[in-house]
């Protein structure tokens, strides 16, 4: 166990390595910071000495080099928009994007397994022909429109709901919350919805066809034939079954509606991070971009961690093979 | 739980207070956020203007004259000596007193190795004070238009700098980070309330401004909020949350027109946008495996101007809320000149002008373009790579976001491409010599064509240090001849702005720059 952890860590430094360099030589490709900084009216000769005051003159290795020296101590430098301290506007943003994140986890999982669990034992009812319906309609709505939609139904329409933004934020701590009131509460509804119509709907089909699964298979048919009550076949034996790959894949989820709220966020002005690296890729803030993907990457690598030996507490089996 | 209900409650209090009180709060959806309140720490057009509603320059420019505003006079003592006196009785926020140890401090603050607004005050070398409200600005060489860039150049209070750390503006490249960037201490209409960079800014009316008397505006409050999404901006305000929307998408405007409960306040930008050629080099691209660079040939050059319709484009694409340009420079700009003529739209003479050039049956040819700088941008390209298409050159269009559009252009790889250039301190001889001076090989910057005339630079050196009118607009109809013999660009439009508000708006001013002074709306109560 603590071999395989081990190992594992190890593993995942090297993925934020070669997640760290892929990311810098693809930045030349962005176009150059410093045409946004200095205006049209710059000279030549300003635009030369701004990029040599950035370092951007010296070689992607040398760039590449002293990020990651920095990056190990925890510094990520200065945003070439704002002038103000990545970790500062890392550590703003961060806690909006968990949030939501968080919720349309919640959401999605909530209502998903419950949905998959429906469609899944009574296939042919009519409820559960809309609810299919229902998924293939979320699974193919692009998050942009969905988002729109909603905010023409319930902001524009109806005026129940905000539109954009997060409300009234309150601090605790360096952590901005918005759950502490009403109007940061309120705000969070229609982005919530928003990020999670595709993961719900990705739940829902992942529950009904691994039960579907398992229902065909023999333990319970040998449940079955023992004459037990078909509620306890369902859900004592057949729904912890299909749980667990469930789980890997929420877990996995998670990582990428932290990493992929982008578009959610644009459409709501979600202050996250992906509004915030959204606005630096238009302006080639190099080290905010830097900073966010190292981040990314770590969340992933992190969640995949855990994931894993999660999957060795569920599963009796890959216990026992670790210990042989 | 309890505690949560509770802070609930008085949440929905303070939100229903809040808009009692707020008769006169405009509320208002940009569509980026400034990146800094410190304009010589960020040089960008939308910084510059947001924070001009915090700061007063020392004069503005009004589109025909320059007008007194922390500075009540100015003059050209000597050639190199700029003498101003400044008004008396002005406070900054904080109640210090504004006086010439702040003025030149603010001056100087923009030629530190740091700023980023070194094109204001290029040629300035010192600051001399003459007592508490007047000093000298002293040039290198003559410069009768170095007011003409003081509009955007905000006054800052030295004691204030000192005390806050920033006597300089932030240096990025030494990771500096100062107050100057998230606070403000200005002597403008408006004071911060509440700065969340990227989130929400607010701002209350100043009580003892001192031109108090000439802001028409009955704002007392203003709430800024970036909103980057078009879609969502207008959504934003359709559904009240906001009064008005800077700007205002193009595709909207029609609905927004004839919306019920949304006004469109319209003007036009001081900005022309045009077409631009690499006249000088022998290949396509500086690159020998693209083939010779076509536009090298002053008759393509004035094909592809003859072969394009800027009347259709204007309709078209910009919906006729632009106007057709007959120069590069936009109306306002001293030097601009209303009759000078348009080459006619003839697509026969194009062809004709092609065949002659060797090029009977076209040729083929890259053209960069924006897709996110300009109102428009990525449609005009294509109504001219199509219009191009009828006169037989086939348009190979690269239409990228602003960044990597300004790097290819920069980068000089550049042979046909569409640009637009604001005022550059309303001259259109700093425009002649930043778009077509003479400039060492591989630092072109904006010059793209390459070209270079002695005689032109010599003719914008005499505009610059000329201080009689009638022999500048001589010398400045010579150059632009010498300019328009070599058709080193197509003039296409000046491009329109849009704001658009909710009923509750009464009045809008829309400056040419497409920016927004909240001292110039108002809104019924």
């Amino acid at each position: 166990m603590l071999g395989m952890l081990l190992r594992r860590i190890v593993e995942s430094l090297i993925v934020l390595f070669a997640v760290a360099f892929i990311a810098f030589s693809l930045f030349s490709f962005i176009g150059d910071p410093v045409n946004n900084m200095l205006g049209q009216e710059a000279t030549e000769a300003e635009r030369l000495d701004m990029r040599e005051r950035l370092g951007l003159n010296d070689s992607v290795i040398v760039q590449f080099t002293r990020f990651i020296g920095r990056a190990v101590q925890g510094e990520f430098g200065v945003s070439y928009r704002q002038s103000r301290p990545v970790i500062d506007l890392i550590a703003e943003s961060l806690p909006a994007t968990l949030e939501l994140s968080f919720f349309a986890m919640v959401l999605a999982v909530g209502l998903g397994i419950p949905i998959g669990i429906q469609t899944a034992i009574n296939r042919d009812s009519l409820v559960s022909k809309v609810l299919m319906t229902g998924s293939l309609i979320g699974i193919s709505l692009p998050t942009f429109l969905a988002g729109i939609l909603l905010i023409m139904i319930f902001s524009v329409k109806l005026g129940w709901l905000p539109s954009f933004g997060r409300g009234q934020v309150e601090q605790m701590g360096w952590w901005g919350t918005g759950l502490r009131t009403w109007s940061g509460i309120k705000a969070l509804i229609l982005p919530t919805i928003t990020l999670a119509i595709f993961q719900m709907t990705l739940i829902v089909r992942l529950v009904r066809s691994e039960m579907l699964e398992v229902l065909q298979a023999d333990f319970i048919k040998f449940a079955r034939a023992r004459g037990l009550r078909e509620r306890l076949v369902q859900f004592g034996y057949a729904l912890p079954n299909t749980l667990v790959p469930v789980i890997t894949i929420v877990g996995l989820q998670l990582g990428s509606v932290i990493a992929f709220a982008i578009v959610t966020e644009t459409v709501f002005q979600w202050p996250g991070m992906g509004l915030l690296f959204i606005q630096s890729v238009t302006f080639a803030d190099v080290p905010v971009m830097a900073a966010y993907l190292l981040l990314i990457a770590l969340i992933f690598v992190v969640i995949n961690l855990l994931v894993d030996m999660l999957y060795y507490v569920i599963d009796p089996r890959l216990r026992s093979m670790a210990g042989l | 739980m309890k505690k949560l209900y509770l802070s609930a409650c008085t949440s929905v209090l303070m939100l229903f207070t809040g808009a009692s009180a707020g008769a006169a709060e405009l509320r208002v959806a940009y569509k980026a956020d400034p990146a800094s309140l410190d304009s010589s720490a960020n040089w960008d057009a939308n910084t510059i203007r947001f924070v001009l509603n915090f700061y007063d320059p020392l004069l503005d420019y009004d589109g025909k004259d320059f007008i007194p505003v922390l500075a009540e006079s100015w003059e050209q003592v000597e050639p190199t000596r700029w003498r101003f006196q400044l008004r008396k009785g002005v406070r900054f926020h904080d109640g210090r007193d504004f006086g010439a140890d702040d003025a030149m401090f603010s001056v100087m603050r923009a030629t530190e190795p740091s700023s980023r607004a070194k094109s204001v005050v290029r040629g300035v070398t010192g600051v001399e004070k003459i007592d508490d409200h007047t000093f000298d600005i002293i040039t290198d060489i003559p410069r009768p238009f170095l007011i003409n860039m003081l509009d955007r150049l905000p006054m800052l209070s030295k004691s204030w700098a000192e005390e806050n750390n920033a006597l300089a503006p932030a240096d990025v490249g030494k990771e500096q980070s100062n107050a100057a960037l998230v606070e403000e201490n200005g002597t403008g209409p408006f004071i911060l309330e509440r700065r969340d960079p990227g989130r929400q800014t607010t701002a209350v009316r100043n009580p003892d401004y001192w031109n108090a008397a000439n802001v028409k505006s009955n704002i007392d409050r203003v709430t800024l909020v970036p909103i980057s999404s078009d879609a969502s901006r207008v959504a934003a305000l359709l559904s009240g949350e906001v009064d008005l929307i800077v700007p205002a998408p193009m595709q909207d405007v029609a609905r927004l027109e004839t919306g019920s409960d949304t006004t469109v306040w319209k003007g036009q930008e001081a900005r022309g946008v045009f077409l631009g050629f690499d006249a000088t080099s022998d290949n396509l691209g500086k690159d020998a495996s693209r083939g010779p660079n076509p536009f090298k040939d002053v008759r393509v050059r004035t094909a592809v101007y003859q072969a394009i319709d800027a009347d259709a484009i204007n309709r078209v694409v910009m919906r006729g809320n632009g106007s057709v340009a007959n120069m590069i420079v936009p109306p306002g700009v001293i030097g601009y000149d209303p009759e000078r003529p348009r080459l006619p739209y003839d697509p026969a003479k194009a062809r004709e002008l092609l065949a002659e050039a060797g090029y009977p049956d076209g040729f083929k040819a890259p053209m960069e373009c924006s897709n996110d700088r300009d109102i428009g941008d990525a449609a005009t390209c294509e109504a001219v790579a199509a219009m191009l298409a009828r006169a037989g050159i086939q348009i190979d269009l690269q239409s990228r976001p602003s960044t990597q559009f300004l790097s290819a252009l920069l980068g000089g790889g550049a042979s046909f491409y569409r640009f637009s250039w604001g005022n550059n301190g309303w001259a259109a001889s700093n425009t002649m010599s930043d778009l077509a001076g003479c400039k060492p090989e591989g630092q072109r910057g904006f010059a793209i064509s390459g070209y270079c005339n002695p005689e032109l630079d010599e003719l914008v050196k005499q505009i610059n240090s000329e201080s009689d009118v009638a022999v500048r607009d001589e010398l400045t109809k010579k150059a632009w001849d010498i300019l328009d013999a070599e058709r080193l660009f197509v003039p296409l439009h000046y491009p329109p702005i849009f704001f658009a508000s909710t009923k509750a708006v009464d009045d809008v001013e829309v400056n040419s720059d497409g920016s927004l002074r909240w001292a110039g709306v108002s809104k019924a109560d």
